[in-house]
């Protein structure tokens, strides 16, 4: 391939230097922005590299929220197709990796609803927070839980025991790796208001995480 | 939550923190972004050669409208005498600057105004309207 021709991947995005075009673009440190308005300028394959950057996180963060592998695939995909279809209109003048993120997070909150899981109160911006219904326990988790070999599905079994609110801070925080400020874009919500769920959260996830072993402690006795 | 609360959340809960820190990523479905892809190539596939005819069709037509009131215009500028004034203000200098707000005042009244504007917006119209066909030319693949 000549240094004019573009790999497979990238097809014609049409990079500053040769040396960029010579490399796949999803793996540039181009900004989701550029890429977005190659998109809207009908660039094929610079949606295509916004699919393989996007695709494991926000598989991760409705993975956590959903709590199943089948529906986190569907609410992704669903995503990525609506994200295809929205691109053209987006504004690009405001951070992209949000406004994905509450794409996926509303795709979420429909399997949510479809299920009957969470009250409509708690759709909102986040103004009145959701009730905690665990007793916040005060004292550390004992150092030995970290070692554990079940650490995973422990962590899992805690996460998905959260009311989805706290569960949706948790996986925007810990498995998509966004910022508070990002979370709260997501949310269209004070940032206040998430610092004082992923606070609550916490609380609870150490609640989850006791009644666990407790459990565990229990039904070994 | 107290403001005493809120501040003591990183050392509170650093057991939490710790633990989250190491929550592992479940494996992310093979052939999830060919999905996605297929998807979104399915759904453009009938909307893009349903353009390009459009642009076509429109471009089409916009010449013909063009070419119709370019000749309209044409002939207009014959009868009106506009362009026998414009001949002789070319050829015969003196008589534009003996009087030139007369002369053009003149050639404004002989000038058939509708007419090209018609033919100027008609080739604005088939330049605007074919724009999609150069971009599909240039890009090599339908978006």
């Amino acid at each position: 391939m000549g240094a004019s021709r573009l790999p497979a991947p990238v097809g014609s995005l049409a990079l500053a230097s040769e040396e960029c075009m010579a490399a796949p673009v999803a793996a540039l440190g181009v900004s989701d922005e550029w890429l977005a308005a190659r998109v809207q300028q009908g660039d094929a394959a610079a949606f295509e590299a916004l699919v393989e950057r996007y695709q494991a996180p926000l598989y991760h963060f409705a993975y956590r929220v959903l709590g199943g592998a089948a529906d986190a695939e569907d609410a992704t995909q669903e995503t990525l197709i609506q994200v295809y279809h929205a691109l053209p209109r987006a504004r690009l003048d405001q951070p992209l990796r949000p406004w994905i993120f509450r794409i996926a997070r509303n795709r979420c909150l429909d399997v949510l609803k479809r299920r009957r899981a969470i009250p409509l109160s708690w759709l909102g911006s986040g103004d009145g927070e959701p009730p905690l219904a665990d007793a916040v326990s005060s004292s550390p988790l004992p150092e030995e839980v970290a070692e554990r070999a079940d650490l995973q599905r422990l962590l899992t079994a805690a996460i998905a025991a959260l009311a989805p609110p706290y569960r949706e801070v948790v996986a925007l925080r810990y498995t998509a790796d966004l910022s508070v400020a990002e979370i709260a874009a997501v949310l269209e919500a004070p940032e206040n208001t998430v610092k004082i769920r992923l606070h609550r959260a916490k609380a609870a996830l150490r609640a989850a995480l006791r009644g666990l072993l407790a459990d565990e402690t229990g039904g070994t006795r | 939550m107290s403001v005493r609360e809120r501040e003591g959340t990183a050392d509170s809960f650093a057991d939490v923190e710790r633990l989250l820190t190491r929550l592992e990523p479940p494996p992310v479905p093979p052939g999830l972004s060919a999905r996605v892809l297929a998807r979104t190539s399915r759904a453009q596939a009938p909307g893009w050669p349903g353009r390009l005819v459009l642009a076509l069709l429109g471009g089409l037509l916009a010449a013909v409208l063009a070419a119709v009131s370019g000749y309209a215009a044409g002939r207009e500028l014959v009868y009106s005498g506009a362009l026998e004034l414009l001949r002789l203000g070319l050829e015969e200098r003196e008589l534009f600057w003996a009087a030139p707000v007369d002369y053009l005042l003149a050639l404004g009244e002989a000038l058939p105004w509708g007419w090209l504007a018609a033919t100027g917006l008609s080739v604005a119209a088939a330049v605007v309207a074919t724009r999609p066909l150069g971009r599909a030319a240039g890009r090599g693949q339908p978006v």
